[in-house]
């Protein structure tokens, strides 16, 4: 029997394929779901959690490297390529294009592009959040339905 | 991606799901907490002892104190000390084990410059369960012959 359009697991799983098509994610968030069976249940949803937490972080300090007035370029390659291999690690594809051209404009020392480019990793970092967000919401639905329904069974 | 002396094709790419060892040993060297997490799960899934840390002088320090490990995944850029120093220096401590380089996706001349440091392979990061599994196939291989 197929599962209907209303099957929370069904609709996860299209909501991932759709991020997918749309680039936002890729097999490397696929991997991470295959770690999830050997994990605790909330295993996803924390990794996502440690995820958020840290992208913000260094966010937060290549907007503080871009605002000085001598730009701080080193301080700036140093936290991409911290947040571009979380990125990678967590399978936010189009966050790390993103990430990958900002690279080149800090390596080259200019400036208006790095401004530009950044624009473009905060915007993706904040569509990838949205959807990273939704996949945890949704999974802490499908686990606290399934421990309802377990404590439901008879004895 | 290449291997010490050794090309991609040399790798045998067999399933790794037999691939279950108790007694392996690895260190994660990453900069990337979230990296280092990955990576340690997936080893401990083929049932390796993990260690982790945090850059290149860290993992040096670990050997100096007396510590071994069979594998090594050392990634190539880390503050304080990075992949490439690191894994010169852990050569020239006369350290063998399996040294493998973590990448983003670099130019093929700093890659080389990476292998030329002493990796025994390079791959992309994050590692895959099929690669992690391939290259613990080759480090039984390579204890067996000991």
């Amino acid at each position: 029997m197929a599962a209907s359009s209303t099957d929370p697991t069904q609709q996860l799983n299209d909501y991932i394929k759709t991020m997918h098509d749309q680039g936002i994610l890729d097999d490397n968030f696929d991997q991470l779901l295959a770690l999830r069976r050997e994990q605790n249940p909330r295993f996803i949803n924390e990794l996502i959690s440690m995820f958020t937490n840290d992208a913000e972080a260094y966010i937060a300090e290549i907007t503080n490297a871009l605002s000085l007035t001598e730009v701080d370029f080193s301080t700036i390659i140093s936290k991409l390529h911290q947040l571009k291999g979380s990125t990678s690690g967590i399978g936010g594809h189009r966050m790390y294009q993103a990430c990958c051209e900002l690279r080149v404009a800090a390596d080259d020392g200019d400036k208006d592009r790095c401004d530009e480019l950044f624009l473009r990793v905060k915007e993706e970092f904040n569509t990838l959040k949205q959807c990273l967000d939704s996949i945890s919401q949704m999974r802490s639905n499908i686990i606290s339905n399934g421990t309802r329904s377990r404590r439901r069974r008879p004895l | 991606m290449s291997g010490n002396g050794a090309s991609s094709s040399s790798l045998n790419m067999i399933s790794g799901e037999d691939v279950v060892n108790n007694n392996l040993t690895a260190l994660v060297v990453d900069d990337s907490p979230l990296l280092r997490l990955l990576h340690e799960i997936h080893l401990k899934k083929y049932g390796l002892k993990v260690q982790v840390a945090e850059n290149g002088k860290v993992a040096v320090d670990l050997f100096h104190l007396g510590a071994s490990f069979d594998l090594v995944l050392m990634d190539k850029e880390m503050p304080v000390m990075n992949g490439v120093e690191a894994t010169k220096e852990l050569r020239a401590m006369g350290v063998t084990s399996m040294i493998v380089g973590v990448t983003s996706k670099d130019g093929p001349g700093e890659q080389q410059a990476f292998m030329e440091a002493g990796l025994d392979y390079c791959f992309e990061k994050p590692l895959t369960p099929e690669i992690i599994s391939i290259l613990l196939e080759e480090l039984n291989k390579h204890n067996k012959k000991d």
